[in-house]
């Protein structure tokens, strides 16, 4: 494949999946009587299945020289939180009904969910293929890891305090919606902000440490 | 005496400030889960009315105490001894993440799981709020746990 056919299907899978993802965050529930999250996801997947097959394809020494394991780990973690943490922020409105088992919304947002972890891991897995029998991670990988999840630590420990403060100070009748499902979904965003945190922190190490190997 | 005798050698100069800390850590997570939990699942709300509220205020004001402290010992900690304190401070901080990730999953599942809703639909905010505090000195007290755990372990 030369350079300028694999950069306008790199572009041609960003399109599509952007769309998909626009789709899913904010655009329509129906397109043409069509429940359109279902098929977004559908999209995002296939997106997901090419960038697979583009990872799998790609000489194990050009990923290597791009970045290390942790750090195309945390690439991926932040992209598929990412979507999650938003995606979660566009549907909060229909977790304040009913727990999710009893709520058709949530439940279907539910799915999706368990749909973006299952090729968030996917992707991972295949990543992590490629480097078998290679050194995984090394000592400044280890550093890095162990930083990165004291932020991810206390993003989540802020977010938890910042429910426990607005729970206290808030008063009782401008706290309709926080019902015990909303409450719940509430506390797995917590969950979901503190891995972005400690992705973003993550790449953010590798790029300092890279700034500094440089200079 | 002996064992006086040992413990007055530890804290004079046995015990490295990182040890210190973990130990201080454990005692008063220890204290605040055990009013916590009392407050939320053991007490009679209808029979221990205000002594519940006193205890439901006494636990805050402590767990927020603590996070100030925690925070405190986190800056005093920014010079790690050695690299034991620092495998020791990695091992614990994993495993009070992971404790604090599975006390909030659950607590989350649970929230939307029926009947349990409804019970908690019942309950004020402030029983919620001690809940989230309760999550978090979960994780700090397993944290301070494998902390303490692993200087006793090698020490021996």
């Amino acid at each position: 494949m030369t350079g300028l056919s694999s950069g306008k299907a790199l572009g041609l899978l960003l399109l599509v999946t952007g769309t998909a993802l626009w789709v899913l965050l904010a655009g329509p529930g129906r397109l043409f009587g069509i429940a359109s999250g279902p098929v977004a996801i559908v999209v995002l997947l296939a997106g997901t299945w090419a960038l697979l097959h583009a990872v799998s394809r790609i000489p194990r020494d050009t990923l290597e020289a791009a970045a290390s394991l942790a750090e195309w780990k945390a690439r991926i973690g932040l992209a598929f939180c990412f979507v999650a943490v938003v995606y979660f922020l566009a549907n909060a409105h229909v977790f304040d009904d009913a727990p999710i088992p009893h709520n058709p919304a949530a439940r279907q947002v539910g799915q999706n969910f368990v749909l973006l972890l299952v090729a968030w891991s996917v992707l991972s897995s295949v990543v992590a293929s490629r480097w078998k029998g290679a050194v995984e991670e090394d000592e400044r990988d280890r550093e890095i890891a162990v930083d990165a999840a004291g932020w991810g630590h206390g993003a989540l420990i802020f977010c938890i305090v910042g429910f426990a403060i607005l729970l206290t100070f808030t008063p009782l009748e401008k706290l309709e919606w926080a019902t015990p499902a909303m409450i719940g979904n509430l506390l797995i965003f917590a969950l979901m902000w503190g891995w972005l945190c400690e992705y973003v922190a993550t790449l953010a190490y590798y790029r300092s440490d890279r700034k500094g190997s440089a200079a | 005496m002996k064992s006086m005798g040992r413990l007055a050698g530890l804290i004079n100069g046995g015990m490295s400030r990182q040890e210190t800390l973990g130990f201080l850590r454990f005692a008063l997570t220890s204290a605040i889960l055990t009013l916590l939990v009392w407050s939320l699942f053991l007490l009679d709300s209808e029979k221990t009315g205000t002594v519940l509220d006193s205890i439901n205020r006494i636990s805050s004001n402590l767990f927020y105490a603590y996070i100030a402290f925690a925070y405190w010992t986190l800056r005093k900690a920014a010079v790690i001894a050695d690299e034991r304190d620092r495998a020791i401070s990695a091992e614990s901080m994993r495993n009070g993440f992971w404790a604090l990730a599975l006390a909030v999953a659950v607590s989350g599942a649970i929230f939307n799981t029926r009947p349990y809703d409804e019970i908690f639909r019942a309950q004020s905010t402030d029983w919620v709020q001690a809940l989230h505090e309760c999550c978090i000195v979960f994780g700090c007290w397993i944290e301070s746990s494998v902390c303490v755990f692993m200087y006793w372990r090698d020490r021996r």
